[in-house]
């Protein structure tokens, strides 16, 4: 790309990943001047053992930690509230959580509430900035994921708040904490990142930093979905199953570093057309929004090559490697871009048996309720025109290119 | 709120006193080899005389101590690094990271390399102890073992393989 005249770009964020990821959570903590942690997680997190990985971790640190693990899709500001007399009570003095989108939108307006006082939620909520760092927060991501819990962007109970002081201060990817999940939910992540990735791409305000995270975070999705779907539903005997369980780690490591990453691209760039479609989808079919998103990715890639006029032919370097993409005609490259997107899809389709739709007509939405989400989406979100829009949902509901 | 709980972690005992062992015995095996051996007596020469450094483990050790006295005599000065004046202070990120270390399973550079420990001091004294850290490492530890704690094993001649390793260890055991 061409260097533009002005940009910038800003993520506070310390990434960890790999292996021993957890054990460096302590000093890493420390050095934050954070000595007493609430760690926020789901139920089942407990139950599968990760909260206890966790522990493991501040072994020999002489801190005491607090565990709430009754975070669910009831959570609402009520518990907020709890949670926020809990924090003050006991003392503590961050916030670790170990989980996805669901936690991670409780623990930043949690953050919100504890870092000033209650009464900040309300300003927030009429319109406020948050013109102060928070508390430190800790992010450990689970599988699933939705690809924004890196950013700045939260939402809980209907207030939703975007500020890059909501994003953590550490992100730290563990392989022991990424266990095998339903493979919808990893669809669900990978396609969620996939989409932020390439809409840096497509986005007006993108940059060269920018890119460099939107491109690793569509290479590790384009290189790792597929293979761990499709390994994650071979049945194997208990020695092969180990075995194959060590690949699975570095799979699973690069799909949650991929959704970490679309996060921090999304905080620089926001929504494009086919986020800001895909949220209205997933409400209108009760599909997860990652899966609707990656489903009306490609279209919105054809829209904004062969509509807009965008240059995408750099998306094939991250899909294909720097070798094919150099013996690749540059006429062709976006073509193989799309066109890899949609062999995904089609290979997810036929993996997962039908559970992650290949078009709109798959996700049971009407063919009437199209012009509606496309409205609703060009109002809320300015730079989608409705026109478009509409062009996008109807190739989707087909599975038909947009051609120009 | 029925689903909070507070826990204290804990501590791990067996792994701290495997590692002050190991510790105690490098910390040895370092006093012995710079009397035996010609390039930690070179390396140790080139050092400020009172020179200092520690190996330990945030936050609280175990660690171990060696220093050169203004003699210019290396020893082993135990394992507290409380009150004491470091030149050269190498701690990894947690305990966990000292065992990873210590049971071969991550050499020294490998370890740097993935942040897990950190230096405070001048660069080139930093250097100068982990060579040392290395070449007795290679003294006290069998070829394939010491293979997986370096980065690079030596070509030694056969003195300095079978005469100086009976040396160090023995010295190391007997502590002179």
């Amino acid at each position: 790309m061409q260097l533009p005249d002005h940009f910038e770009f800003m993520c506070p964020v310390k990434t960890g990943s790999g292996s021993q990821a957890l054990s460096h959570l302590p000093s890493d903590l420390a050095a934050l001047d954070a000595r007493k942690p609430l760690i926020l997680t789901e139920k089942k997190n407990s139950e599968k053992g990760l909260v206890k990985h966790l522990v493991q971790a501040f072994k020999t640190w002489n801190i005491t930690l607090g565990v709430y693990d009754g975070i669910d899709d009831g959570t609402n500001l009520e518990t907020v509230k709890e949670l926020y007399n809990l924090y003050l009570d006991r003392g503590f003095d961050s916030l670790i959580v170990l989980g996805n989108g669901n936690v991670m939108n409780t623990a930043k307006i949690l953050n919100i509430a504890v870092s000033g006082k209650p009464e900040d939620l309300k300003r927030v909520k009429e319109g406020g900035t948050i013109t102060e760092p928070l508390k430190p927060m800790v992010y450990i991501p689970v599988i699933s994921g939705t690809g924004t819990e890196t950013s700045g962007d939260a939402c809980l109970d209907g207030l939703c708040v975007s500020s890059t002081f909501l994003m953590p201060d550490i992100v730290t990817i563990d392989p022991k904490v990424l266990l095998d999940e339903d493979p919808e939910k990893v669809v669900n992540t990978g396609l969620a990142a996939l989409t932020y990735g390439v809409e840096a791409y497509m986005a007006d305000d993108a940059n060269p930093v920018t890119l460099t995270y939107a491109q690793l975070a569509v290479d590790f999705v384009v290189n790792n979905l597929e293979v761990l779907v499709r390994e994650s539903l071979v049945a194997r005997g208990k020695v092969k199953a180990a075995i194959r369980e060590f690949q699975a780690k570095k799979e699973r490591t690069a799909l949650v570093n991929a959704a970490c990453m679309a996060g921090y691209v999304y905080a620089s760039t926001g929504r494009g057309l086919a986020s800001s479609l895909g949220a209205h989808v997933a409400d209108a079919s009760g599909f997860p929004k990652g899966i609707a998103m990656g489903l009306l990715l490609p279209y919105a890639m054809d829209v904004s090559a062969r509509i807009k006029g965008r240059d995408l032919s750099s998306l094939m370097r991250p899909m294909a490697g720097i070798e094919m993409f150099c013996c690749t005609p540059e006429a062709q490259r976006f073509d193989y871009a799309v066109n890899r997107v949609r062999l995904l899809q089609n290979e997810l389709f036929s993996l997962t048996g039908g559970r992650v739709p290949r078009t709109l007509e798959d996700m049971r939405i009407t063919r009437k309720t199209l012009a509606g989400i496309a409205e609703k989406t060009s109002q809320e979100n300015g730079a989608c025109d409705s026109a478009l829009c509409l062009t996008i949902l109807e190739h989707a509901y087909d599975g038909k290119p947009v051609v120009s | 709120m029925n689903d909070f709980k507070e826990i204290e972690p804990g501590g791990r005992p067996f792994v701290r006193a495997y590692l002050e062992f190991m510790l105690w015995f490098v910390g040895r095996a370092i006093q012995a080899a710079s009397k035996v051996d010609d390039s930690v007596r070179r390396e140790f020469a080139e050092l400020p005389e009172g020179f200092t450094f520690a190996l330990t483990a945030a936050p609280a050790g175990p660690s171990m101590v060696v220093g050169k006295d203004n003699a210019g005599k290396v020893k082993y000065l135990g394992r507290s690094i409380e009150g004491r004046n470091l030149n050269v202070k190498m701690t990894l990120k947690s305990m966990e990271g000292l065992f990873q270390l210590f049971t071969f399973r991550e050499s020294t550079p490998i370890a740097n390399a993935r942040d897990r420990l950190f230096v405070e001091g001048n660069i080139p004294e930093a250097c100068a102890a982990v060579r040392i850290l290395d070449i007795v490492q290679v003294y006290l530890l069998p070829k394939p073992v010491a293979k997986l704690a370096i980065k690079r094993y030596p070509i030694w001649d056969l003195k300095r393989h079978s005469w100086n390793r009976a040396m160090v260890n023995l010295r190391a055991v007997i502590g002179f």
